[in-house]
């Protein structure tokens, strides 16, 4: 039994990293056949058209990004049906509250790139809060309470599905809303979005869960909200900041893939602390826990 | 020691509880500093002296300065709203006559060069501490052969400044118009001019 013990760690983090690779490689290629199609085929959308491409374009990445964390919960996977319920519900209070609530009431574009501590504190206290807030309700006030939310994972599981259905419905809304953006151009975004949105959500999942298991301080989850609100800021900041139209001799251009870079980092570096807090207390003995 | 009553027993709320409570609570704050902070940023504006006239731009908007020949000093315009655009001009003043005036060479001027352009209504007003004249207008514009064309909406303020009018003019689409007022009567309340300047 010790020896079975001492193997599992082992093999498990063999197959954590295999997974790790094998969803950034997947990823990539998604995006190298985005850019080949968009180079190659030319197509050209109608505006139905462009919707089901965006809905595609954003459900790839989506999917690949939460079968990652999906395979970590080894002890006791998650229904899929809820997990897939909690994605459906994050795009929703996306589309219901947090897109129309970020462009129509606070109307973000005409104010916040006017000076850069405008930017970066609208960044946190506008688009980060309120983007945090609503994906932590849609797990707080629906799964959280549920005896299959059993694991500290589960928050990160529950969470970063509905960060990937907040991403969904902003990638949709966008390619949407581009009028014909061009694909290439368009990929980027969406697995920029996804990468950030995940992250984001990864870490309010994480207080969330040692709050429902660990019986954590009625401060302990705000302030992983809060901690999620300000990198999602600053990460607005930096990716809007870097991504910016630049004037050349020949007209403007814009370089998304600065943007994409700085997302891959963050969601690298995010996913590693969380994979390394999944693995400590898998190994510290915290297993499923009977409600 | 009986009372008759039973001591109302306070119950501590459950942590998970509180949290959500406290996270709804900072988030409203959050919000409303957010608020606070659009409200800041839209106020925010920069100083602009040219020809003599001074006022303070919203900052962030594109400035066009006027040429030599043309009445024109300067325009500022949202870069975020495609019609939204403030205009200050100097005309010179009728000989012998009132602000009322110079009105009608600016209609004709502007029926020539614009699309079903239209003077809504001419009134009396009261503006920088001065009397002044108002002068309503709308017009059409077509972009692209794409788009469908645009009401845009106007006003003008002209205001006797010894051998010239001053004639500060609002532009926004129409449906936009009334939301952009408030903003442009604090920036014709802001313009100041000294005669003697230099284009």
């Amino acid at each position: 039994m010790s020896a079975t013990k001492q193997v599992q760690p082992i093999l498990h983090k063999k197959s954590l990293l295999v997974s790790n690779i094998v969803t950034i490689i997947l990823l990539v290629l998604f995006l190298l056949l985005e850019l080949l199609v968009d180079l190659v085929l030319k197509p050209v959308y109608s505006q139905t058209g462009l919707v089901v491409a965006g809905v595609i374009m954003a459900l790839i990445p989506a999917i690949l990004w939460i079968g990652f964390f999906y395979r970590q919960d080894r002890l006791e996977p998650e229904p899929k049906g809820m997990v897939l319920q909690v994605f459906v519900l994050g795009a929703l209070v996306a589309a219901g509250i947090g897109i129309p609530l970020v462009n129509n009431v606070f109307k973000t574009t005409t104010w916040i790139y006017r000076d850069w501590w405008v930017h970066l504190l609208g960044g946190i206290l506008v688009i980060g809060f309120t983007q945090e807030f609503l994906k932590y309700a849609v797990v707080r006030f629906s799964i959280y309470n549920a005896s299959e939310f059993n694991e500290r994972i589960d928050g990160i599981i529950y969470s970063t599905a509905a960060g990937l259905g907040y991403a969904t419905m902003l990638s949709i809304t966008f390619v949407a809303g581009s009028g014909g953006v061009d694909l290439g151009m368009g990929a980027v975004r969406v697995v920029l979005t996804a990468l950030a949105q995940a992250s984001f959500s990864g870490i309010t999942g994480y207080f969330l869960g040692r709050e429902k298991l660990d019986k954590k301080g009625a401060w302990w989850t705000p302030f992983g909200v809060c901690l999620a609100a300000v990198l999602n800021g600053l990460f607005f900041f930096l990716e809007s900041t870097l991504s910016a139209p630049r004037l050349t001799a020949t007209g403007s251009t814009v370089n998304p893939y600065f943007g994409l870079v700085l997302a891959a980092v963050l969601a690298v570096a995010v996913t590693a602390i969380l994979s390394w807090l999944i693995e400590r207390d898998y190994k510290s003995g915290l297993g499923p826990q009977e409600e | 020691m009986a009372t008759g009553s039973t001591p109302l027993k306070r119950r501590a709320l459950a942590p998970d509880i509180l949290s959500a409570i406290n996270i709804s609570g900072i988030t409203l704050i959050a919000l409303m500093l957010g608020l606070i902070l659009m409200q800041a940023a839209m106020n925010q504006s920069r100083s602009l002296t040219r020809a003599g006239v001074t006022a303070n731009i919203p900052s962030g908007w594109i400035l066009r300065q006027g040429v030599a020949q043309e009445e024109l000093i300067y325009s500022a315009s949202d870069p975020t709203s495609p019609y939204l655009k403030y205009s200050v001009s100097l005309v010179p003043a009728v000989p012998g006559g009132t602000v009322m005036d110079s009105v009608p060479p600016v209609n004709l001027n502007r029926g020539r060069a614009l699309n079903a352009y239209k003077v809504l209504a001419q009134t009396p007003a009261v503006a920088r501490g001065k009397d002044t004249f108002k002068v309503d207008f709308a017009y059409v514009q077509t972009n692209d052969s794409t788009s469908l064309p645009v009401v845009v909406r106007g006003v003008d303020y002209y205001f006797a400044e010894g051998d010239q009018v001053l004639l500060i003019t609002l532009e926004e689409e129409s449906g936009l118009f009334n939301a952009a007022l408030p903003g442009f009567l604090r920036f014709v309340e802001s313009v100041r001019y000294a005669p003697g300047g230099v284009k």
